[in-house]
């Protein structure tokens, strides 16, 4: 516990995580049992506070890569797409699932941006994401939007770089493939 | 690929997620209650002490219900706490883990609320104002020493009941520009007193000599 205290052991860093821990935790809370009692795990209450105490010792040691000039709303979403990878892996890991660490191949940025025509159709590219897994849209969320590098994002997640290289690689094809389908009919 | 098509997609994920986290809050009929084991985690991974000093009731209101009830419980021999006594013109109520400090606001006429701020006119050598913080009826100042230790002023209006652990230190009292104070003399020191305007609480994280502490509480001063 000492090890990551320290991290915080600047008064800024301190004050922006007392800041985070008043204004959500309540809602960190709440959102952790909910998803929890959805995935019908049996002590999902129990759960939910190991969720947020593993979200902020998370957000402790990442504190410096927040963005606290970022919007309210850009804040939030960061906190608690923590608070949802974490509850992600609670449930895996009392369902006993796992990520199947296949070879798959992660497109550049560039033909990937390129082939969602975005510009065209902004509205049903934002409706696809939001239809989309959370693992496979917090990956995306992380790579593009926090240009976290793999093993910045292994860390963040608790998992295997190759379980990150496959969700970057899935949540492309998926995204992909959503909108053909709606193209389709 | 252009800047403008890469910046779109960055929105699109952004507002996407953020909407279904929304989404799934506002569907949300869970509580916030947490247990006392993830309380004292949370305290442990944030690095906050617990609160040695509880506000437990603000409102006048209340605070005379509080009165009723504990005339109540005493008439009827509910003996809730073992003894009260009147130290200048707080009433301070023993109870078994806990000690209660309030005004006899019936001697008043008060405001809910802080008129007049004050703020410390003397420091010990090494302290800096690290932060102010208010509300309407409440506002704390701190300070910060090269030790990292802080002092802290906190001032209420005069309807408040404060709470304080009993088991912290030795409760004394002292006087203080005609004031009685009313003190835990321990390695953190606390101490309480009222100008029949105000009630202020001053804590250290340090035990100064208690000269020190009476010149601080004699040098409080109007902003």
């Amino acid at each position: 516990m000492l090890v990551f205290l320290l991290s915080v052991a600047e008064e800024s860093d301190h004050d922006k995580i007392i800041y985070i821990y008043r204004t959500y935790h309540g809602d960190m809370l709440r959102f952790a049992r909910y998803r929890l009692r959805q995935a019908s795990l049996a002590d999902y209450e129990t759960a939910a506070e190991d969720a947020v105490q593993n979200a902020f010792l998370k957000l402790t040691k990442h504190i410096g890569s927040i963005d606290f000039g970022a919007s309210e709303k850009e804040l939030k979403t960061y906190i608690f797409s923590i608070v949802v990878n974490e509850t992600i892996n609670i449930i895996n890991k009392q369902k006993c699932f796992d990520d199947i660490d296949d070879h798959a191949n992660i497109m550049s940025e560039e033909s990937f941006v390129e082939k969602l025509l975005i510009s065209e159709r902004y509205d049903r590219v934002m409706r696809a994401i939001e239809s989309m897994d959370d693992v496979y849209r917090l990956a995306l969320l992380y790579r593009f939007c926090k240009n976290y590098s793999v093993r910045k994002m292994a860390k963040l997640f608790g998992v295997k770089e190759k379980t990150v290289y496959t969700r970057i690689a899935r949540a492309q094809k998926i995204l992909l493939e959503i909108l053909d389908k709606e193209e389709g009919l | 690929m252009t800047e403008s098509e890469k910046l779109l997609f960055k929105r699109a994920l952004l507002d996407a997620t953020c909407n279904s986290f929304a989404k799934e809050l506002d569907s949300c009929e869970e509580d916030a209650r947490c247990s006392a084991a993830h309380t004292e985690k949370m305290n442990e991974i944030l690095g906050i002490k617990p609160d040695r000093v509880q506000v437990l009731d603000r409102s006048r209101k209340r605070a005379v219900i509080a009165a009723i009830l504990a005339a109540v419980l005493l008439l009827t021999g509910c003996s809730a706490y073992f003894y009260r006594a009147e130290i200048g013109n707080f009433i301070v109520t023993t109870f078994k883990d806990h000690i209660e400090i309030k005004v006899d606001t019936d001697k008043f006429d008060y405001l809910d609320k802080i008129d007049e701020k004050y703020t410390l006119g003397y420091l010990p050598k090494g302290y800096n104002l690290i932060r102010t913080t208010e509300d309407p009826l409440a506002r704390t100042q701190t300070w910060k020493n090269k030790r990292g230790a802080k002092l802290k002023l906190v001032q209420h209006h005069i309807g408040v009941t404060i709470g304080i652990d009993s088991s912290l230190g030795e409760a004394k009292t002292l006087e203080v520009n005609g004031c009685a104070v009313y003190y835990i003399d321990c390695e953190e020191p606390i101490f309480i007193w009222n100008d029949g305007k105000y009630v202020m609480i001053l804590e250290s994280e340090e035990r100064l000599l208690i000269e020190e502490f009476e010149k601080i509480m004699q040098g409080i001063k109007t902003e």
